[in-house]
């Protein structure tokens, strides 16, 4: 199957006063049709520049330095801002981890979600308004002829959440990406939320990439599984095979620095050491001043090593 | 906000306007000099003229019965007689306030005009040269005091150039009818066109005076308004739903960035009614400024006292209107 969302060594960096900041470095990921790709890793991994990368929306002092976002036949990096406007929403749409600070404050929720209809379809406004009714309807608002009404900071936590992803839905796109779908949600309302976002890519049959730093949320509803460590992908697989036979240290310690509920008993592992700066970064592997197995030979770029079913790390343990 | 809150907060501007008041007339009484010599001029009036004079006048009886009369009279509207126009002080101010409206009105506009699209521009092309340029404009615009700006541009526009008017509100030749009292108003409806752009052009130098530390002021808010709103979530979000930069910038960043420019418009707006003073003598426009500039050195009690007043209700009002514009303008507040 020919991938729906190719990314080909995709380097977005920032320039700063302390340097070049290589916030993606040789990113390569592909979403399927239909598929949900999670993408997890720590805060500053490089997991929502390199998607903010593909809808174009990476601000100055970052830029796309080089790569190309393979979409639909075309190169999303080589578009005009008129010709990407058009894909934002459309075909490819974004939520964010916060819907409170996601949502315009000042704005009614019946704008928020009719100008993005209105930005792509040529409607009158009336049908607009019956479009966003049907979305609000269709995510589980209750009452939304009053509720569209509304401000944003009228609603819960949760209901918000639901709004922001009625509003990222309301062009039917063929893509969606959840960046933190979850993280600024109470734990009861996040399990919700996520249902909601698979019953949606079933229900309009769209691929789904979840953002996630935690590994268990994105196990539980992604088909596939991309790691990313400071600016690369370090792992990538089925997400089976990824819970069952990780072969990257960072994968590992990542597991084992989980709570399992079946296994209270069993102690939790951190990773120790922190995320390195990723200015001035040498070429070697990126995760050997934290690795328990590092070797000589780990001194040197280590590419993504296959190990068949489409599953592949970036550690010299592989080959071996 | 409901009525009853609305009604409350009118109710809370009497104890305001009473120490006002207080402050006021205790200042003026303070004040060195007397009306009755300064009235006469010259040392040939009888002590009985002076006497009689004085009583007439109501400075006979100590200050604080003048005090309480004053109050009396106020709450009823009458203020008494103008000393220096022998006719009562409420018809004097009411045939000078619609050139100060009028005035401040066209001010305001400038200054909220050219203070927002600069300061959104300033904000959109940060540490450009138009945000340069705007910031160092602003930096002269608040620092430069109203008389002296006055002045550079009677020199420059009506001496040198010779292209607009030093002084006054219109020629005596477009003189039209009394409608509102705003020329610009009056002479449209009466279809006078050629007066109209003659009370445009006297208009020109002294709302620009007025205007201009106003809009700088204006501009610096916007622009770090702006500034702030740009670099928020939802602009992002906004951005990622494919809207046109158009709409980012002026449905979603400046509805947000308003809120703080429209609270400083409505507060400064009643610094415009102290710059009046200084813009209209320096113009020679006849307005209620002027008028209270030469009550003050005609020691006219009366006048300056009501005038006064007038301006503290107004700068109450224009801090409730302040109030209620953020409450328009963010929803989140609830007054």
């Amino acid at each position: 199957m020919t991938p729906f969302l190719a990314i080909r060594d995709l380097r977005t960096t920032f320039h700063t006063r302390q340097g070049v900041v290589r916030a993606v470095d040789g990113v390569d990921l592909d979403v399927m049709p239909g598929e949900c790709l999670g993408v997890v890793g720590e805060s500053g991994s490089g997991k929502s520049v390199t998607f903010l990368s593909v809808l174009g929306l990476v601000k100055p002092p970052g830029r796309i330095e080089s790569g190309q976002i393979r979409f639909d036949g075309r190169d999303l990096a080589r578009l005009t801002p008129t010709e990407l406007r058009a894909v934002r929403g459309r075909d490819i749409a974004m939520t964010m981890q916060d819907a409170l600070t996601a949502l315009n404050p000042a704005l009614r929720v019946e704008e928020q979600i009719v100008e993005t209809i209105l930005a792509h379809d040529r409607l009158p406004r009336l049908a607009a308004r019956s479009k966003a009714l049907d979305m609000l309807r269709l995510l589980g608002i209750p009452d939304p002829e009053r509720r569209i009404r509304d401000y944003p900071h009228q609603f819960s936590g949760g209901m918000r959440q639901r709004v922001m992803i009625a509003i990222a839905l309301a062009c039917r796109p063929r893509l969606l990406i959840a960046d933190e779908p979850t993280t600024a949600l109470d734990v009861t309302i996040q399990a919700q939320v996520l249902d909601l976002i698979a019953a949606m890519r079933r229900d309009l049959g769209m691929s789904v990439v979840l953002i996630s730093h935690n590994l268990g949320v994105v196990a539980e509803h992604c088909d596939r599984v991309a790691l990313m460590y400071a600016g690369q992908v370090v792992e990538t697989g089925p997400t089976r095979a990824i819970i069952d036979r990780p072969r990257h240290p960072y994968t590992q310690g990542l597991l084992r620095s989980m709570p399992v509920l079946s296994d209270l008993d069993r102690p939790l592992v951190p990773i120790p050491g922190q995320v390195p700066s990723l200015v001035d970064l040498a070429p070697e592997c990126r995760f050997l001043p934290r690795c328990g197995q590092a070797a000589p030979e780990c001194r040197r770029e280590i590419p993504l090593l296959s190990m068949g079913e489409a599953h592949a790390a970036r550690c010299i343990r592989v080959a071996a | 906000m409901s009525p009853l809150r609305l009604a409350e907060r009118l109710l809370q501007l009497i104890p305001v306007l009473l120490g006002i008041t207080v402050i006021v007339f205790f200042m003026m009484s303070l004040t060195p000099g007397d009306p009755v010599e300064l009235m006469l001029g010259d040392a040939r009036a009888t002590p009985e003229l002076r006497e009689s004079l004085r009583r007439d006048m109501g400075l006979d009886k100590p200050v604080h019965e003048r005090f309480v009369l004053f109050l009396g009279n106020a709450a009823s509207g009458e203020f008494g007689m103008s000393f220096h126009h022998r006719r009562p002080v409420s018809q004097v101010i009411w045939e000078r306030v619609p050139a100060t409206v009028e005035l401040t009105l066209a001010s305001m506009t400038i200054a909220l005009v050219a203070g927002i699209l600069l300061g959104v521009l300033a904000a959109v092309r940060r540490d450009g040269w138009i945000d340069r340029v705007a910031t160092v404009t602003s930096l002269v615009g608040v620092s430069m005091p109203g008389f002296w700006f006055g002045i550079l541009l009677i020199l420059l526009f009506a001496v040198t150039l010779g292209i607009l008017p030093a002084s006054g509100r219109i020629d005596y030749a477009g003189e039209v009818p009394f409608v509102t009292g705003l020329l610009l108003v009056d002479t449209l409806l009466a279809g006078r066109l050629d007066s109209f752009l003659d009370a445009l052009r006297h208009l020109i130098l002294p709302a620009t005076t007025l205007g201009l530390a106003m809009a700088a002021l204006l501009m610096r808010v916007t622009r770090s308004a702006m500034i702030e709103a740009l670099a928020q979530d939802y602009v992002t979000f906004a951005e990622a739903k494919g809207l046109s930069r158009a709409r980012i910038l002026f449905r979603h960043a400046l509805k947000n960035a308003l809120i703080p420019t429209v609270t400083a418009a409505a507060i400064e707006t009643g610094t415009l009614l102290g710059g009046n003073m200084i813009v209209e003598t320096v113009f020679g426009w006849p307005g209620l400024g002027r008028l209270v500039v030469e009550g003050i050195f005609t020691r006219n009690y009366p006048l300056v006292q009501a005038a006064v007043l007038l301006y503290a209700i107004t700068y109450v009002l224009l801090n409730l209107c302040a109030d209620l514009l953020y409450a328009t303008f963010n929803p989140r507040v609830r007054l």
